[in-house]
Formats: structure tokens, sequence, C-alpha cells
């Protein structure tokens, strides 16, 4: 399955399961449940980033709901966003790519691991 | 059941505050909060543990050998799909918790580097490293998943001091595991003499400190075959400004004289060696402690006591979170071996949640 150290076990111990373990009947189920996890965790990231800025804001009187709203990024900041937004996408669809990479095909909970 | 159960409200009478590595962001850590927050959800708040002990109540009785019970558990296991799922979570969060560590500290690795290499030579905790130490192979295995295992990493201090504050889901945020075990779970030798203490596989030097702040008339050392673990103890014991001793050396073949020891401290070490070393480790500790001295051991319980979902758990710790060597321990007889190795029991044993407890001595 795989050639990563968690495939070896040296002096005997129980053999380890391979990188991309399988748990489901098809590893794309797999895939999908890693999206969802991913996608909260990226959700709360943000929504914990959000109330922060909301609470400073407010606290400091600067900025408005209608300010907010209205916003626009200029260029760089549009750039970094853009380069934010594509390490999301990537972190939620990660499982996608390791499945062309070298997914097993064996459901590991299957009991024939 | 949690790994450890017990009581944390007066364990911080000391003053104790822990050095969390800092992350590079607050993203980071709210992401890591998530992770947190989902480990709590796979431990308790699915439910599994109470749906697998409805399916196998029959599998309760202890009397039959584990294995066995094992493989009729992990049979039943096989027709419900809450245990892949459950299974897949647990996989999951290990997966994304170590991926945002590593990034997290990655981003600032130079300022990482730089922390702990400003804390050298530095007092007034002291730091031996061996220049030609050459790790065991043994220990090349990427327990819990962490990425590099306990010694290839430079940062696998910090790394691992992060993880295991997701692992303890928040209740080990300031060490308070450590300083409960050292407080209100270990007894002296029935002599009362308390000279030097040896903290046998100390990581990053949680239980080396708290051992220190209540035996402060001792001299306390820790023990670890990993530099980068060795490193962040030290690192983190300076800026808590703690006098205490990390040393790099094998906890099999330690190198300090006979009965040198009044007091040998073990947490969660003995899981994640090999049998032979156990053994080894055993011998080791009858001919450093002293007669009389306090052997303490906390680990994962014996397979022997375990529930039928305790069982399974084990299972897929084993082979799935890279504990490799868990069920050498765990399928093992630990009474018999401290037996075997001279050891007699100092105070009855006991368990706190799923890590069993074992006070020994040598007759003197
Ligand atoms: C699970 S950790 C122990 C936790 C630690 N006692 C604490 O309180 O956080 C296991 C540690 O054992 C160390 N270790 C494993 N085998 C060892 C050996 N043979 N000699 C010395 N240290 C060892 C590893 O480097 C790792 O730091």
């Amino acid at each position: 399955m795989s050639k990563g150290p968690s495939g070896q076990t040296p002096e005997g111990g129980a053999p380890l399961v391979g990188d991309y373990p399988v748990y489901f009947k098809d590893p794309v189920q797999d895939a999908m449940m890693n999206m969802i996890l991913e996608l909260s965790a990226q959700l709360w990231m943000s929504m914990d980033r959000l109330y922060a800025l909301e609470d400073l804001l407010a606290r400091q009187g600067i900025v408005t709901a209608a300010a907010l709203d209205g916003y626009r990024p200029d260029a760089e900041r549009a750039k970094a966003l853009r380069a934010r937004r594509e390490r999301f996408t990537h972190d939620i669809l990660r499982d996608l790519k390791s499945l062309t990479e070298g997914a097993a095909s064996t459901p590991a909970g299957s009991g024939k691991e | 059941m949690p790994l450890m159960e017990v009581d944390t409200s007066q364990a911080l009478k000391r003053e104790n505050a822990t050095i969390l590595p800092e992350l590079a962001s607050r993203e980071d850590e709210s992401y890591l909060d998530f992770v947190e927050s989902l480990r709590s959800f796979v431990l308790d708040g699915m439910q599994f543990d109470q749906q697998l002990a409805t399916r196998t109540a029959h599998l309760e009785d202890t009397s039959e050998p584990p294995a066995e019970r094992l493989e009729k558990v992990r049979e039943i296991a096989r027709d419900m799909p809450v245990a892949r799922v459950r299974d897949r979570l647990m996989r999951s969060q290990q997966e994304m918790k170590w991926r945002r560590i590593v990034s997290s500290l990655d981003a600032r690795r130079d300022i990482h580097l730089d922390r702990l290499k400003s804390a050298e030579g530095r007092g007034p905790a002291r730091l031996e490293l061996d220049p030609g130490f050459e790790p065991p192979e043994y220990a090349n295995v990427h327990f819990h998943l962490q990425p590099d295992g306990y010694h290839k990493d430079p940062l696998a201090g910090f790394r691992y001091h992060y993880g295991t504050k997701v692992f303890f889901v928040g209740d080990n945020d300031k060490d308070q595991l450590h300083a409960s075990l050292v407080n209100n779970h270990l007894p002296s030798p029935a002599d009362g003499r308390v000279e030097r203490i040896l903290d046998l596989a100390c990581s990053v030097g949680q239980s080396t400190t708290a051992l220190k702040q209540r035996f402060p008339q001792a001299d306390v050392t820790g023990i670890d075959h990993s530099e980068p673990m060795l490193r962040c103890a030290h690192h983190r014991a300076v800026e808590l400004g703690i006098d205490v001793c990390f040393s790099q050396r094998l906890v099999e073949n330690t190198g300090y004289d006979d009965n040198s020891f009044d007091m040998v401290f073990s947490f969660i070490l003995f899981h994640e060696i090999p049998t032979r070393i156990i053994r080894e480790t055993l011998a080791e500790v009858s001919r450093v402690l002293r007669p009389g001295g306090m052997f303490a051991v906390y680990d994962f319980m014996m397979a022997s006591g375990m529930t039928p979902a305790q069982l399974y758990h084990r299972h897929f710790d084993s082979r799935h979170n890279g504990e490799a060597y868990g069920d050498d321990f765990c399928y093992t007889d630990f009474n018999g071996l401290l037996e075997e190795f001279g050891f007699v029991e100092a105070a009855p044993g006991k368990h706190l949640g799923t890590t069993q407890v074992w006070y020994a001595t040598l007759p003197g």
C-alpha cells in the first residue's frame, strides 16, 4: 500500500495501516467525509475571525455594517485574498488528490488490513 | 472513558504554567480548536462506546482471553456503519491536527529554532546531550502519526507538545494532568527519603518540572532518547525557571550508578517500546532504584481488564494511530514482569480512566 514510514513497523510491533487508509466501501466516501471536516474547520476559522473582527470594530466604533457590505479590495489586497482562497480550496479538496495518488482499494475497516 | 480521569481542581495549587508552543496565527489556533472539538465529539459526543456496548454486552466477561474477545467485538463492529464513521473521524482528526501544527510551526521555523538555541547553556535547568548518540531502530515509528516521529525534526518537541494539548482535549493546557499525577497520585517511599528522582522518557518535561515542584529539595533528572524533545524540555524549564536536568539516555541503559535513585517515575512510556526493551528497562530500573525506593508507572491499562469498547479502541490505536507496540504492552502481564525483575507492590495499584497505575518497590 504505502512506502511511507507508517507502512513499516520495526521490532515486530503491530502492523500499521498505510498512509491512506480507507474506512468506507468506496474511497470516494472517505474523501467526501474529509472534505466536510475540512470545510467545517475552515468555516469555524473564519467565524472565529469574524466574531473577533466585528467585536473589535464595534468596540472602537470604526466600521458599520453598511461599510462592510460596500467593501471592495484594492488590487494588492485582491491578490492576497486569491492566495488565501487557493490554500482554502486546496485544503478542502486535498483528499481528492490523494485518491489519484494511491489511495488503498481495500477498506481498512473490512478486517483485511 | 477519558485516557485519564483525575481530579485536577487542586492540582494547580502550586504555581504551574505551561509554555505551549506559539502558533503562527490566531487562525491556526482556531483551526486546532475545531479539531479539538471534533476529537471530543468522536470520543464522547457521538456515543459510539455506548452503541458498541449494547451490542457487545455478552463479551463483558473478562475471564475469556482478551485477544479472543477482541475478534468477536471487531466482527460485531464490522456490521455497524457508525463504527466506520467513528474510525474515519478518529483518523481524520489526527491527520488534520498534525498537518496544521506542522505547517504553523514551519511558517516560523527560524524563530522556533532560535528560541531553542537561545535557551542553550541557560539555567537554572541543565541539558546534557550526547554527541555520539544513535537513536535505536525500534524508535523509528511515527507514534500517533506525528510527522517525522519523535526525533527526526528539530521541532519535534514543539509539535508533540501542541499535539498532546489537542490529544487531551484542553484538559492539560496548563499541565494539570501532570501536576495532578505528581501531586495527588504519587506516594513517597516508605522511609520518606527523596533526594534523587529519575523521570523516564520525559518528552517535553512536563512531569519532570512537576516533580521538582513537589520535591524542591530533590535532584530531578528527565531522560529521553530524542534530542528535539530534550531541547524543548530544557527551553520550557528555563522559561519556567525550574532547576531540573534533562539528559539524552536510553531508558534501558541509563548509565547511572546502582541504587542511585529514590524514585523512578514513568508516564506512558512502556506502551511505546517493544517487549524486549520493556524487559531491559525493568532490569535497568531494578538496578538504579535503591531498595525501598518508589517506582511509579502510569500507562495504558492491561487488555485483560478492558471492556469490549476499550479492546476495540486499543486495536484501532495500534494499527491506525501508529501505536506499534501498544499491544506488546497491553497484552502482556505487567504485574508478572514486575515480579520477575524483583519488584514488590509498594501501594495498591489503581485505574485513572483508562490509565493504569503501578506503585512498586525493591525489598531492602
Ligand atoms: C509518550 S512519550 C512519554 C510522555 C512523557 N512521559 C510525558 O509526560 O509527556 C514517549 C517518549 O519516550 C521516549 N522514548 C521512547 N523510547 C525510549 C528509550 N528507549 N529511551 C529513552 N526515551 C525513549 C520518546 O522519545 C518519547 O519522548
